[in-house]
């Protein structure tokens, strides 16, 4: 029986378990639309998964702290992603299809609380950026393969493979962390609070009174505001342009920043552990305002395809960060998870505030000044990363 | 009594109304939703998501999801129901519209605006 080291089997996972999750994203309405789904149900489900993902973000984070057994936590919210992936692929109708979004929302809310968990325990404080880092890094390669790999089955073979090879990735995934050693030092803080002491002190909102969590939320909602909706707009406006050819186009301004994540996170963990977080964030956030830029002045889309190496360059660094930063400012506390599923909170409701006033905007005032919105929301992102945010290392 | 009782039992026993149901041929008809749908050169463009029809119950245009990539960058256009060509391939249906790729890219979005809903229709 063959057995992963730690940092092999956490590799591995990280790679499987972003392969798995690629096909939940922008795939869905279009996945259903081909069984015959009106565009009012499609709708419906969307806003149940959205609002199952933003209700149980909070408590997914505050179970992950109070489990001890995080691995097995992992593996079963895993296997519960994949039989929502068959779900999905067997199943298209009503009932199952909210249900599999409801389980899959649930389940990826306790995943990655979880596997930045591990890799505190793995890798101990010194070593958590560079692990951190290289988890980003699995994660893009996984997520840039399974997008390859799910246009080429969609096209290829049919609209529902590609939740069977989801489900596919999930099992792989889940079987590798049961072929996983633990690690053999449990590396833990010494005087953690113990889960009552915690109990007595912790509404979980309690949290944003540290001022260091709630500026980073602030440069979290901003990054997503600035970053969210710039690809689906640009994307939109390619196949205006290009007609029906469009889809190669845009696979490549999505798979170039995920080589970028993949090749430069390891990177930047280190350069956050060496010359610390604020130096790598003000970086990554400083490629934001450039890219809006640059959308707004340039229409080539091959052009195109190079300025989207900057969207690589500021996810690393985001990428990065938001699980590190939520370790450092927890740091003798054990609420990591929770820290985690706020910032994803934070996430979410910026990319949902993009995405809206993209939307307005496009509709009212069009593109151009869409791209301008997204370049001021990237710099007021800078500065208050740059004057607000303290060094957390 | 018992012309109450049989009067009774006459209006309690199922009345079967005349209804007239016609059967189509599974193979004569097409379900639309979710269709693929092919440009002049016989490229697939995308696929029907909708139908609009007018007031005096004719329908009017197909609204389709034209490109994009597994869902990113997907554009909706309204095409005329005069430009639909529909065309059996032995087993399969092909459902065709009679304008180029470049017709087709060029298409505004639908709903539109102000002006009102954008139909890409032939020349009059």
């Amino acid at each position: 029986m063959i057995r992963l080291g730690p940092s092999r089997g956490l590799d591995a996972f990280n790679f499987l378990v972003a392969a798995s999750q690629t096909g939940f994203g922008a795939f869905i309405p279009a996945y259903l639309a081909t069984h015959a789904w009106t565009q009012v149900e499609i709708g419906i489900v969307l806003t149940i998964q959205t609002v199952t993902t933003i209700v149980l973000q909070v408590p997914a984070g505050m179970l992950v702290d109070a489990t001890r057994k995080r691995g097995r936590l992992v593996s079963w919210a895993v296997l519960v992603v994949g039989f929502a992936a068959l779900l999905l692929a067997v199943l298209p109708m009503r009932l199952p299809v909210a249900m599999a979004l409801i389980l899959q929302a649930g389940a990826s809310g306790l995943i990655y609380p979880a596997i930045a968990a591990i890799s505190l325990a793995i890798a101990g404080r010194a070593g958590l950026s560079l692990r951190l880092g290289r988890n980003a890094s699995y994660a893009a390669i996984g997520g840039g393969v399974g997008a390859a790999a799910m246009g080429l089955l969609g096209s290829a073979i049919g609209p529902r493979w590609v939740f069977v090879m989801a489900a596919v990735m999930s099992a792989a995934a889940a079987l590798c962390l049961r072929l996983t050693r633990p690690p053999k030092v449990r590396t833990v803080d010494a005087a953690l609070p113990t889960l009552e002491e915690d109990i007595a002190h912790a509404h979980p909102f309690s949290l944003l009174r540290d001022r260091r969590v709630l500026i980073f939320a602030v440069c979290i909602v901003l990054f997503n505001l600035s970053s969210g909706a710039l690809l689906p707009v640009a994307a939109v406006e390619m196949t205006r342009r290009m007609g029906p050819s469009s889809g190669m186009l845009i696979a490549a301004w999505i798979i170039i920043p995920q080589v970028v994540v993949a090749l430069l996170s390891p990177l930047a963990g280190q350069l956050a552990e060496h010359r610390g977080r604020r130096p790598v964030l003000v970086a990554g956030f400083m490629m934001l305002p450039l890219r809006g830029l640059l959308f707004m002045l340039i229409a080539n889309p091959y052009a195109l395809g190079a300025v989207q190496v900057l969207d690589g360059l500021a996810g690393a660094a985001y990428g990065l960060m938001i699980p590190l930063m939520a370790n450092d400012v927890t740091r003798g506390t054990n609420r990591a998870s929770l820290c985690l599923s706020l910032f994803g909170l934070a996430g979410a409701f910026g990319s949902a505030l993009s995405t809206t006033l993209a939307g307005v905007t496009v509709a009212a005032a069009g593109i151009s000044v869409a791209y301008g919105l997204m370049t001021l929301a990237g710099l007021l992102a800078v500065l208050v990363a740059y004057l607000a945010l303290p060094e957390t290392k | 009594m018992s012309r109450a009782l049989f009067l009774l039992l006459l209006m309690s026993a199922p009345v079967l109304a005349e209804q007239v149901v016609a059967h189509f041929p599974a193979a004569n008809v097409i379900s639309l939703l979710g269709q693929p749908i092919n440009d002049r050169e016989g490229h697939e463009i995308g696929r029907i998501v909708d139908i609009l029809a007018s007031r005096d119950g004719q329908t009017r245009a197909a609204v389709a999801d034209i490109g994009g990539f597994i869902g990113i960058g997907a554009r909706r256009i309204a095409i005329s129901w005069k430009l639909l060509r529909f065309q059996r391939n032995g087993d399969t249906w092909v459902i065709g519209v009679d304008a180029s790729g470049e017709e087709v890219a060029a298409a505004p979005a639908f709903p539109g605006g102000a002006e009102g809903i954008p139909v890409l229709t032939t020349a009059p």
